[in-house]
């Protein structure tokens, strides 16, 4: 009987000691979203807000289809794509973009709840 | 109350990513009614209870977004008297003939304050809604309400510069009741809500440094147990959601969930009834948590920072 993996891939913050052990088939950003939102924000996980964007340092991964706004032809070269849109298929080491929008009460001059 | 001008958002032209998942998350998940590609593979939809040919129109594009976005007027002499309104509001207005829109009439096109696409009409191929005009009953039959049971499209929110610019067009000009607002601690507005029917808004306006924006299109459901139902047709299908609560603002028990492109859509139900008497409302935005989401109390980060 196969033996059952943790998980399929790490991915590792680049600069940062954060790591993440995930499976194949779950984007970088559903990975990452339920313990490392200080460093990136979820909108739509459909790859058109733009608002989880990261840059791919190292590793082979997938992309889905992205809003071009958000990631054109030539930054998709250089490795940059929306976590929502991406699934890992190696080990990777990310770097959030930290498009995060400011938070809502500082936008708003108050301070949120 | 007797409406004379402008009738409803009649029509969004939404972008999309990729029109096979579009066209599912719309037709088989949602359940609008497919209607028609036409020559530019464009896909028209409808709500079952609309009597007009369509109101949600799908183009495929590399970038996720809002086309344009239409009110249908009450006739053809509304729109002289509206053209007149906007050229001497300041905005330059094009006038395109019926038929170049598919199974509409002539249209006003113009580019509102917050950079968005604009048109009004009159007339559009009135397809109905099913059960016919004579001795119509009460239900259509079996498999027209289906999937998230919408009923129709009823109102969109946009974002841009200059959005008190659109709040004065849209009551000065199109005659909108001002309904509610959030304000600054200066009391500037940065959302405004405004009603030409008797719900508490048909469309609404954000303050927004980039132009041309999409918040969301919002389709009403026709009771509770229908949000319940499309609620949970949205957990079945893993469609990304939002928020599943009520807005303070309006009254509407809401699900905010995205379409395959990133497009926030929003189902609602509820929500008071409107009269031009009514008093304006005000939120400040220090009490955000409960004009947004008034049974949680929590407003997620996205919302009032991500658009298409
Ligand atoms: S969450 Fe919107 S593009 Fe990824
Ligand atoms: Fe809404």
């Amino acid at each position: 009987m196969a033996q059952m993996k943790n998980c399929d891939f790490i991915i590792r913050i680049h600069d940062s000691e954060k790591k993440f052990a995930t499976r194949s088939g779950t984007s970088v950003l559903s990975a990452l979203m339920p313990t490392h939102g200080d460093d990136i924000t979820a909108g739509c996980y459909s790859g058109g807000c733009g608002v989880c964007k990261i840059q791919v340092l190292s590793g082979r991964y997938a992309t889905g289809v992205m809003s071009k706004v958000h990631v054109t032809d030539a930054e998709k070269k250089d490795g940059y794509c929306l976590a929502c849109k991406t699934m890992p298929e190696s080990d990777l080491i990310i770097r959030p973009l930290r498009k995060v929008p400011p938070k809502i009460g500082h936008r708003f001059g108050y301070l949120a709840r | 109350m007797s409406v004379r001008g402008v009738l409803r958002l009649g029509e969004m032209q939404i972008r999309v990513l990729d029109m096979a998942a579009a066209k599912q998350h719309y037709g088989t998940r949602m359940g609008l009614h497919e209607m028609m590609t036409d020559d530019d593979g464009l896909v028209y939809y409808k709500a079952w209870a609309e009597q007009d040919h369509h109101s949600i129109v799908l183009r495929e594009s590399d970038s996720s977004g809002l086309d344009h976005l239409a009110f249908k007027v009450y006739n053809d002499a509304t729109l002289d008297e509206l053209e007149k309104g906007i050229i001497d509001f300041g905005i330059a207005v094009e006038k395109i003939e019926a038929g170049i829109y598919p199974k509409s009439g002539r249209r006003l096109k113009f580019t509102l304050p917050t950079g968005h696409e604009m048109h009004l009409y009159a007339e559009k191929v009135q397809v109905g809604n099913s059960m016919g005009t004579l001795n119509p009953g009460v239900l259509p039959d079996e498999g027209i309400v289906r999937g998230f049971r919408i009923n129709g499209l009823d109102h969109c929110f946009i974002v841009g510069p200059n959005a008190k610019q659109n709040l004065k067009l849209f009551t000065e000009v199109f005659d909108f009741n001002f309904t509610e607002r959030v304000c600054d601690p200066d009391g500037n507005e940065l959302l405004m809500f405004v009603s030409c029917s008797s719900r508490a808004h048909d469309i609404a306006f954000g303050e927004n440094p980039e132009p041309g924006l999409l918040h969301h299109a919002s389709f009403r459901l026709e009771n509770t147990q229908d949000h319940v139902h499309a609620a949970d047709l949205i957990g079945k299908y893993s469609i990304p959601v939002e928020m599943n609560d009520r807005h303070g603002v309006t009254q509407v028990k809401t699900v905010y969930y995205f379409d395959p492109s990133g497009n926030r859509n929003e189902v609602f139900v509820d929500g008071y009834l409107y009269y031009p008497d009514s008093p304006l409302l005000t939120w400040t935005i220090d009490n955000l948590a409960h004009a947004a989401f008034s049974q949680s109390l929590r407003v997620p980060e996205s919302f009032l920072g991500t658009y298409t």
